[in-house]
Order: structure tokens, then C-alpha cells, then sequence
């Protein structure tokens, strides 16, 4: 029996969910977290992914952050830089971006496509460990929006490297949706995707008809993210220890270091209890710090930019114009309450979704479309979107003195509406089928129906350009 | 569902105003249904259909007979289904279907409720287990496939040439395959069909048939259980036999499911009717294939008959060209034969318009010549011309004769004046030079000039002698003759060339002065030696040489100077590695032996040797 797994592997953090009885559930790690950290780092000969990485040595030369950025095929020199400042090995790009590790014996290098295999290997251990009985590991990836298609396709080699059966690909924004079975609902819906992650920042606003989805507006920032938030938090911190001890943690490199990652376990803390606290064993100069951060003071640091925050949100609103029924929120940052409650204020009429931890919808948003796809034998899509034709116009049946809307307008080919009919001992009925219920009829079918038991069905087909119609 | 005689029950009605392209996300149940069925056609359509109608509410029976007649103890032969009520649904049953029943059932007949009822309950065997185990094997997936993989009414059976003969393909194959479907690990099995099924629904059937991935396996008919070994050892003994039981239960299970399908597909009318379909279009094509064949040939003889015809016809064209100028020289001949006889009757006639007789003889040879040169229109001319003048013309005529026979002797004489002119120049031209006594010299002074291992060296020493020798013609020396001559210098006698008679001569000369000197003045055979040992005494100033010399005498010869330049050429003539090299040098220098020779360049050596030290240590 096959498994049908999700995974996000996001700039910063990377979401493994399985779907299983209808249900995505996230997976979690060895270390019982249930986002892993996208982070890869060589210690000595060995190479260390997820948590050992983020938490491991300081001073360690060969970290690599944001690796995803450098994944995309046309990254530029922006993400480059980023990538740059963030990694703690030397990269040089020529011809192919290509990582620099000094080890104690020789010098090791390393490409942006080994790295995320090696992360897509964790991801595997992780999922294999979880899976009770055995088989392939049938696998639904996202990938931003804004990726080409041969990006899309690194990205899946390295996962078909690690181990996993990739079966498609699909975008961030609609694995968001998949998520909550948005797409499932009858009416249609336009739904706001925000998506706030470590450095970057997506918000889309995808309408949903029919079960189908479409991409409307998207806005991509590559300089907003979480960690603004954490370097805000740590720099607080600072100030108060630098106003107790007139000692300055900013100019040592390794106090900031420190600080940052104690900054952002507040920050995590902070997202689910009202206030945590910071102890630092000897920040400066052996010196021990200890605060209390409360909710408050931490949404406080943070309030000079939730409205930048805010900005690539308005503007696809803006852009759209429609208005917007839902807000399915996804990111780790998304996780802060006062971001949240920022979001629904933006759109008060909209119901804004947050059932599922948004560091992990996208990954269970995939799980569960790599749960549908096993039900479809030899599927094999390349592209993230396509195009279908809908129907122009609503489609009306009469028969006798009754009307019945057949089909909406904008309804996808392959629709059927079932009627049942009862025209007592009457050997045979006439059908005309109208695009408006006061227009001339279009159509007009008879059908002998002598041998057919009372009540009959119709059955009602859509198809690439015409109307199957059936009694039974 | 789509019977061939339903067109009358099913319509197509055209849409008439156009479709909204929208771009839409590949993701989602709605898109992946409409996927599948633009991917693999229309069938999909109605499969999905009957996957997605509502099952009806479930009902579960409760048979209290079947239920006490129970043994707890041998549970592994109950058929779970039926205790927990579900007869009727068996694998089709979902997890939620056997969960509801499984509590109605415990609501019902856990023996505390029965108690509470009044009813009599067994506390050690009591059938309310066998409800529980069913449970337990139809409530964890695994244990369900596997009770599943052996459910007693399944019908494993493959039908018979004989059923699909009674019954009709169709008929028969349809429920095998129907009931063989349940064990795909792949879901949306492909359905049978019917006689309008379009191919690619057959092959695509064969393919997944043939291809078939079965989750049934038989780990419920273990016949001892794992658990119930005594100790590791024994457990893995009983694991052994299990798996090997099984793999055998499996592979006949393989063996049948593929014997069905090889039937299906053996006696399949449709796979027939493809079968017949493609050997036909074969066929029709080979014959198509052939007529192209012939056709082609038939042009290609055709157009071999034409050429040979083209080529017959210009053969005959071409022979009666042959023929046609054949005839016409023939005619002139003849005319000319017939022109001349004319002429020579003319003549004749008019007693070759001679006045004496001598004349007549001498125009009759003229009229002869006359007839032999002229052609055949300058003949007619000549006879108007004469029929018209008379004599005149022919004497006329006999004159230009005369003079044009001249003119061609002549040419002929000067051509051959030519010829033997420009051949007796070429032959002087061939004839090689001769060597004189100074082109020898300057040949002997070139060849030590330009040792051996210069490049292209008797090119150089050609070039050299023609340079510097005085020539009398235009004739030069060529590389070859250098060479040649060089080689016959080396080898030949010594003593038959002139340059030796002469030297002899002159040494023999100076062998007499020398004599004579000698006798005077000792002292100067010194000086007639080399200038080697001349410019030592120089140097040394002392009369030890002359002393040497002098002993030397008695048994040696003193050494002219001559014969002295005479061994130094010889010396360098033949260079060290040189076969039988003093017998050479000896045989340069006339009057004196080899061991002369060796004796001389040896004094010679030390001589120089010792004229060497002295520079030495005068610095």
C-alpha cells in the first residue's frame, strides 16, 4: 500500500504531512517537532540537517540557510546576496552556483541541488519511520508560483534523489486551499491566500468555482519575513541588557548569534502563551541574562511594521477589486496572534481560516492532493496550471410545462445533472433546451420512451462543445 | 451501459454559443476528475460515476441463530462478515460500516447487557468473542485484506471454453473480471466493456489485465501461528514454512488470474475482430505495396524498351551516316577517276597541246603529276580552264604543278635539316664533360671543402665546381656526374690516373734534389718536412728533430714535402673509421709503404704533441 505524503520545503523551515482515511496529518520529526528546520550544515565530515544544524556551533563556517532561494533557476543577485549573508560558507557563482566548505583536512563543495536533497532525505527517514507498513512514498511538492517549470523539475529530481515518488507538482497557493477542501465548496468563493513565512512574504487571491481553482492576483516579497521580527525582538533585548550593564551585545558577533536564537524561541513562545522567558547563560562577557518578554511588549517591538506587513496584502485587494470570502493564512509568521487579528481587520467580512497551524497548511494542503491523486492511474502533469473551457452561459431544460436550470454558466465540461422524470403512460417526450428560461429554445430532442418503466431518468452530460443527453 | 441499441435513448445536442477559457490550477478533486476524463476518455466517466453514487443506509441483520451457534474456540473459521451482521456488503464495506455495526453488536449482545436481560451467558465460551475477533481482524486494514484475500464466497473460479461458448463471451467474463477487480493494488479498474468499445478501451484492458498488481495474499491460512512457537528457533522455523505456504498460495492464485485473463483475451471477438482488422490492412498494404512494386517495374521496362529503341535507331542513323559518307567518298572517287580519265582524254585528245614530241613526253608525265595532285573541284577547273584556253592554260597549269611539287621537296628538306640539326644538339647536349686535371683538382679542393654530412653535399659541390671551373659550352655538372666522378676517384687505382703518374713524376723529382740537397746541407731536410715540425723547431730552437731525423734515416726514407702534403690530404681524405685506412693512405703516396705511413703520423702526433707542451709552459 502506497502513502500519500505532502512536503513544503519552505526558505527557512520544511513541513512533512501524510494523508491517510481522508485526513492530512502532519508528521513529526525526530525531535517530536513538527516542522523541520531547512537548514544544512557540515560538521567535521558529518552533515547535519534540521535542528542540529540550526542549533549546532556558532563560529561553524559551513551553515547554509535559504537554500531554497537558490533553487529557483532564475534567482537573482538579490537572493544571491541574501542567501550570502545568511550561509556561513563561501558560495561562488560562475557558471553554477556552487558552496565552499573548508573542512580541517580538505575544502568540500556542494550545490543548491545537494543540499535540498539532503533535506529532502530527512524528510524521508522522517516519513519512512512514521509509515507502518511498506511501499512507495507517493509525493505531492509545492513550489512558489513565481517558479518556472525547470525549476519545478530540480526541485523534484532532488526529492526522487532522496527517495520519494513525486507524482506532481503543485502551486503554494492552491495546496493552501486544498488544505481546508476549500475548492469543495458549491457556491463560488474568492479566497485571500497570505502567505508569511521566515524571509519571504506571497499573498494571492485565488477564485474558486466549481471545484476549479484560479490564480487572480499575486504579489511576491522577497524582503519581508519572521525574521525581521526576531532580529526587532533580539535588538529589544539588547537595549535592556546594554541599560543594565552598559555592556553593548552588538558588537560581538557571537552575543547576537546568541541572542537571535533565544529571540526566536521567544518569538515561537510568544505566538501560544502570553509570555515567555529569556535566559541567556553568559550573553557578554560572562555575563547571564534573564527577562521576562511578555505578549504585549513583544507586539509592541513589532508594531512599527505589522502595516508594512500588511502592504502586499492590500495591495493584490486592491488590485482584485472583488470582493473576498475567505482568508486561508500560511506561513510560520503567520503563527503571531497580532498578525492574525491584523489580517481579519484588513477584511472584516471575510471568515478567516486558521484551524490548521499555517506552518504546516501547504504541506497538508499536498498530502492531501497526493491522497486523490492515488486514486488516478498513470497521471502525468507537468505544468501547475492549465487551460480549461467553461461553459459561456446557464443551459435551461423544458419538458412539458416544467423548467429545470441543466447547467451554470462556467460549469466545467464533464458535468452531469441526473433528472428524474415522470410522464406517465405519454410513449414519447420532447426536450428543448433554452440558454435563458424566457428565449426561443436552441434544441429540441424527442425521445421514444415506449419501453422505458415510469418514472425514467435523464441524464445530462456536458461535454468539449455539446450536451449528451440520455433516458434510462 | 452503452448498448449498442441505446442511440435511440441517447442524444447529442451542439452548444451553440462558445466555451470561457479560464486558466485554473492543476490541483483539486473537481480538476483531477476532469483530467481523467479527457486523459482517458468517456468510460472513465461512468466508472467514476458509480465509485461516487451514495451507498444506501446500511442495514445490519441480526441472526442470533447463526450467532449462539458459534464457537468461540474456532474463530478462525467464522465468517466475520456475517457475525457482525454485514453479509450482504463483505468488502465493500467501509471502515465506518464495520465500526457502526461492530457497536450495535456489542450493544446488543455483550453478555452484561444479556444478563441484565436474563439470558443465560457462559463466562468461558461465550459467543460475544467470536464478535469481538471479528472485529479485531475486520477492524485493522491488514488483518482485513487478509481475511478478505481467503473470504469463502469468492468466486475463484475461471470460466470454461465451453461457458464462454454457452454463454457468450461477454456474459461469462464479465462477472470474473468484475469480482477479480477487488484485489487491484490500483484503483479505477478498467471494465470490460462490450462489442462497441473502442480499441484503444481493449488495449488499455488487456494492458492493466496483463499487468495485473494483486494485494490478495494468504497469511489467514498459516497453519500455525507465529506466536505460538517456544522459542526463536522454532518461530522462525514456523515463519519459514508460513511464507513458503503462501508464496505457493500466491503463485497459483497468479497462475489463475492470468489464466483467466489469457482466456478472455484468446476468445475476446473483439481482439479478434482488431486481429482480422490488422492483417487486413496489412494485407493491403503489401498489396499495395506490391502493385507499387510492379507499377514501378512496368515503367521501368517500359522505359528500358524506349531507350533501346532510342539506341537502335541511332545505331542505324549512325550506319547510315557511315554508309552515306562511305558512298560519297566513293563517288568522288569516282568523279575524280572520272575527272582524270576526262583530264587525260582531254589531254589526249588535243595531243597534250604539245608542239614537238619531247614535249608530248614531258606534258604526258606533267598531266600524270597533275592528275596525282589536284583535287576534285581544282581537276574540273583545270579541264574548263583548259577546254576553254587550250595549251595556254595547260602549260599554266603544268607549271603551277611543277612549282607547288618544289615547294613541298623543299619544306620537306628543311624539316629534315632541322631535325637532324636539333638531334645532333641534343646528343652533344647528352654527352657528359670531361674531367680535366684542373676541374679534378677543383672537384678534390670541394669535396674537402664541403665534408661528408653537409647538407645535400654533392648538390653544393656541383654548384661549386660550376662556380669556379671554366666551362667551354653551356654544359654544367649535375649532382650525379660530381658524385660519380668523386667515387671513381676513391676507388680507383691511384696508380693508373694521370693526377698520380704526374705526382710520381714530380716526387720522384724532388726525390732527386732532395738527394742532392741532402748531402750539402742536413740541416734543410728539416725544413722540407711538414710545416709542423718546422714551426716547432721554431719554438724549441734546438736541434733534437734534425738528431731524430737523422737516426731515423737508416731504415726510413726523409719525407718530402709533397709527399708529406700528399699524407696529410690522405689522412683527411680517409677519416679515421675508414676499412684498411693506412692501406689507402699508403696506396696516395707513392714510394712509401703503409708502415712508412703509420710510422710518420705517429712521429707526426708527437710532434705536436710535444709543440703543444712547449706552448704550454712558455705561458
Amino acid at each position: 500500500m502506497a502513502g500519500a505524503y505532502g512536503i513544503h520545503l519552505g526558505n527557512s523551515s520544511a513541513c512533512l504531512a501524510s494523508y491517510s482515511n481522508g485526513a492530512a496529518s502532519i508528521i513529526a520529526n525526530d525531535a517530536g517537532d513538527r516542522v523541520t528546520p531547512a537548514i544544512v550544515a557540515l560538521n567535521g565530515t558529518e552533515w547535519e540537517i534540521g535542528l542540529p544544524a540550526k542549533s549546532g556551533q556558532l563560529s561553524s563556517k559551513s551553515i547554509i540557510r535559504h537554500n531554497k532561494r537558490l533553487m529557483n533557476n532564475d534567482f537573482n543577485q538579490e537572493d544571491l546576496s541574501y542567501v550570502e549573508t545568511s550561509a556561513s560558507c563561501r558560495i561562488q557563482n560562475d557558471e553554477k552556483v556552487v558552496y565552499e566548505f573548508e573542512t580541517s583536512e580538505t575544502t568540500l563543495y556542494s550545490n543548491p541541488d545537494n543540499i535540498a536533497t539532503k533535506i529532502y532525505a530527512k524528510l524521508f527517514t522522517i516519513a519512512s519511520h512514521a509509515m507502518s507498513n511498506e511501499g512507495d512514498l507517493k509525493l505531492v511538492l509545492a513550489a512558489p508560483l513565481h517558479w518556472s517549470n525547470l525549476s519545478r523539475e530540480r526541485l523534484v529530481k532532488c526529492a526522487e534523489l532522496a527517495g520519494f515518488d513525486v507524482l506532481q507538482v503543485i502551486s503554494e497557493p492552491a495546496a493552501a486551499l486544498l488544505a481546508y477542501n476549500i475548492e469543495e465548496t458549491s457556491e463560488d468563493v474568492n479566497v485571500l491566500v497570505y502567505r508569511l513565512g521566515g524571509s519571504s512574504c506571497d499573498a494571492s487571491v485565488v477564485k474558486v468555482s466549481g471545484g476549479f481553482m484560479t490564480i487572480e492576483k499575486n504579489v511576491y516579497r522577497s524582503d519581508l519575513g519572521g525574521q525581521c521580527l526576531t532580529k526587532d525582538l533580539a535588538d529589544f533585548i539588547a537595549q535592556e541588557f546594554r541599560q543594565k550593564w552598559k555592556l553593548d551585545p552588538q558588537e560581538s558577533r557571537r552575543a547576537m548569534a546568541k541572542l537571535l536564537i533565544h529571540a526566536d524561541n521567544c518569538k515561537h513562545v510568544l505566538s501560544t502563551l502570553n509570555s515567555a522567558h529569556v535566559f541567556i547563560e553568559s550573553l557578554l562577557d560572562g555575563v547571564d541574562w534573564s527577562q521576562n518578554v511578555s505578549r504585549a511588549r513583544f507586539e509592541n517591538v513589532i508594531s512599527s511594521k505589522i502595516s508594512a506587513y500588511l502592504e502586499p496584502a492590500q495591495k493584490v485587494i486592491e488590485s482584485f477589486g472583488g470582493p473576498i470570502h475567505k482568508i486561508v493564512i500560511c506561513g510560520g509568521s503567520m503563527k503571531i496572534p497580532k498578525l492574525q487579528a491584523a489580517i481579519s481587520n484588513l477584511l472584516p467580512e471575510a471568515e478567516i481560516l486558521s484551524g490548521i497551524n499555517p506552518d504546516e497548511v501547504i504541506a497538508a494542503g499536498c498530502s492531501r492532493e497526493a491522497g486523490l491523486l492515488l486514486d488516478i492511474p498513470e497521471f502525468s502533469l507537468k505544468d501547475m496550471n492549465t487551460e480549461v473551457e467553461f461553459l459561456g452561459k446557464d443551459v435551461y431544460l423544458k419538458y412539458l410545462d416544467q423548467t429545470v436550470q441543466l447547467f451554470k454558466e462556467g460549469t466545467a465540461p464533464y458535468s452531469q445533472h441526473v433528472q428524474s422524470i415522470d410522464i406517465g403512460d405519454m410513449k414519447s417526450i420532447s426536450f428543448t433546451l433554452h440558454d435563458n428560461p424566457d428565449s426561443k429554445e436552441f434544441a429540441t430532442e424527442t425521445f421514444n420512451v415506449e419501453s422505458l418503466t415510469s418514472p425514467f431518468t435523464l441524464k445530462a452530460t456536458l461535454q468539449e462543445s455539446n450536451i449528451l443527453l440520455r433516458v434510462e | 451501459m452503452t448498448n449498442g441499441d441505446s442511440s435511440a435513448y441517447s442524444k447529442v445536442v451542439a452548444i451553440p454559443f462558445p466555451f470561457v477559457k479560464r486558466k485554473v490550477e492543476c490541483a483539486g478533486a473537481a480538476f483531477l476528475r476532469y483530467h481523467n476524463i479527457k486523459c482517458h476518455g468517456g468510460d472513465a466517466l461512468f466508472e467514476t460515476l458509480q465509485s461516487n453514487e451514495k451507498t444506501e443506509e446500511v442495514i445490519f441483520d441480526d441472526d442470533v441463530e447463526y450467532l449462539r451457534s458459534l464457537d468461540p474456540k474456532d474463530w478462525k473459521m467464522q465468517d466475520h462478515y456475517a457475525v457482525l451482521g454485514i453479509k450482504n456488503l463483505r468488502y465493500k464495506a467501509t471502515d465506518d460500516d464495520i465500526k457502526r455495526a461492530y457497536r450495535q453488536k456489542v450493544l446488543k449482545h455483550h453478555p452484561d447487557k444479556r444478563k441484565a436481560q436474563g439470558e443465560e451467558v457462559r463466562s468461558d465460551d461465550d459467543y460475544f468473542t467470536c464478535i469481538t475477533k471479528a472485529y479485531e481482524i475486520l477492524g485493522t486494514p491488514i488483518k482485513r485484506r487478509s481475511y478478505d484475500s481467503i473470504d469463502p464466497t469468492v468466486d475463484d473460479t475461471v470460466p470454461s471454453q465451453a461457458d464462454v461458448k454457452k454463454d457468450g463471451f461477454y456474459k461469462s467474463f464479465v462477472k470474473h473480471f468484475e469480482s477479480n477487480a477487488r484485489w487491484s493494488e490500483k484503483k479505477n479498474v478498467p471494465l470490460l466493456g462490450d462489442e462497441n468499445s473502442s480499441r484503444e478501451q481493449v488495449e488499455r484492458f488487456y494492458a492493466f489485465w496483463y499487468d495485473f498488481e494483486s494485494w490478495r495474499e494468504f497469511s489467514y491460512l498459516d497453519e500455525e501461528e507465529k506466536e505460538r512457537g517456544q522459542d526463536r528457533e522454532e518461530r522462525r522455523w514456523i515463519e519459514k514454512q508460513n511464507k513458503v505456504a503462501r508464496a505457493k498460495l500466491k503463485k497459483e492464485e497468479m497462475a489463475r488470474l492470468r489464466s483467466l485473463v489469457d482466456l478472455a483475451y484468446a476468445s475476446d471477438p473483439r481482439i479478434q475482430r482488431f486481429k482480422q482488422e490488422d492483417k487486413d490492412k496489412k494485407l493491403a498494404a503489401k498489396r499495395a505495396k506490391q502493385d507499387a512494386v510492379q507499377a514501378k517495374k512496368a515503367e521501368e521496362e517500359r522505359l528500358m524498351k524506349e531507350a533501346l529503341l532510342a539506341k537502335q535507331k541511332a545505331e542505324e542513323a549512325e550506319r547510315a551516316r557511315i554508309e552515306a559518307a562511305r558512298a560519297e567518298r566513293e563517288q568522288q572517287k569516282k568523279n575524280l577517276r572520272k575527272e582524270r580519265k576526262a583530264f587525260r582524254d582531254l589531254c589526249k585528245s588535243n595531243n597534250y597541246y604539245s608542239k614537238s614530241d619531247e614535249e608530248t613526253v614531258a606534258h604526258m608525265a606533267a598531266v600524270e603529276k597533275i592528275c596525282e595532285m589536284m583535287k576534285l573541284v581544282e581537276l574540273q577547273e583545270c579541264i574548263k580552264s583548259i577546254e576553254s584556253k587550250g595549251r595556254e592554260a595547260f602549260v599554266n597549269t603544268v607549271k603551277e604543278t611543277e612549282e607547288k611539287l618544289e615547294a613541298e621537296r623543299k619544306a620537306l628538306f628543311e624539316n629534315r635539316k632541322v631535325e637532324e640539326h636539333k638531334a645532333k644538339k641534343e646528343s652533344a647536349l647528352k654527352q657528359p664533360i670531361e674531367w680535366s686535371v684542373e676541374m679534378t683538382q677543383l672537384l678534390i679542393k670541394a669535396v674537402n671543402l664541403f665534408p661528408a654530412g653537409t647538407n645535400q653535399r654533392w648538390d653544393v659541390v656541383a654548384n661549386f665546381l660550376n662556380q669556379h671551373g671554366t666551362f667551354t659550352d653551356e654544359r654544367r655538372f649535375v649532382a650525379k656526374d660530381v658524385l660519380n666522378k668523386a667515387k671513381d676517384l676513391q676507388s680507383s687505382d691511384f696508380s693508373k690516373s694521370s693526377l698520380k703518374k704526374a705526382a710520381n713524376e714530380e716526387a720522384f723529382d724532388q726525390f732527386e734534389k732532395e738527394k742532392k740537397k741532402m748531402h750539402n746541407h742536413i740541416d734543410d731536410s728539416g725544413i722540407s718536412k711538414s710545416d709542423n715540425p718546422s714551426k716547432v723547431k721554431l719554438v724549441n730552437g734546438t736541434a733534437t728533430p734534425k738528431a731524430e731525423e737523422v737516426v731515423a734515416k737508416p731504415d726510413d726514407k726523409p719525407w718530402t714535402k709533397t709527399e708529406q702534403e700528399l699524407l696529410e690530404q690522405a689522412i683527411k681524405t680517409f677519416p679515421v673509421n675508414t676499412p684498411e685506412r693506412w692501406e689507402k693512405i699508403a696506396d696516395c703516396i707513392p714510394n712509401r709503404t703503409k708502415k712508412d705511413c703509420m710510422k710518420r703520423y705517429k712521429e707526426l702526433v708527437e710532434l705536436v704533441k710535444a709543440k703543444k707542451q712547449a706552448a704550454n709552459l712558455s705561458k
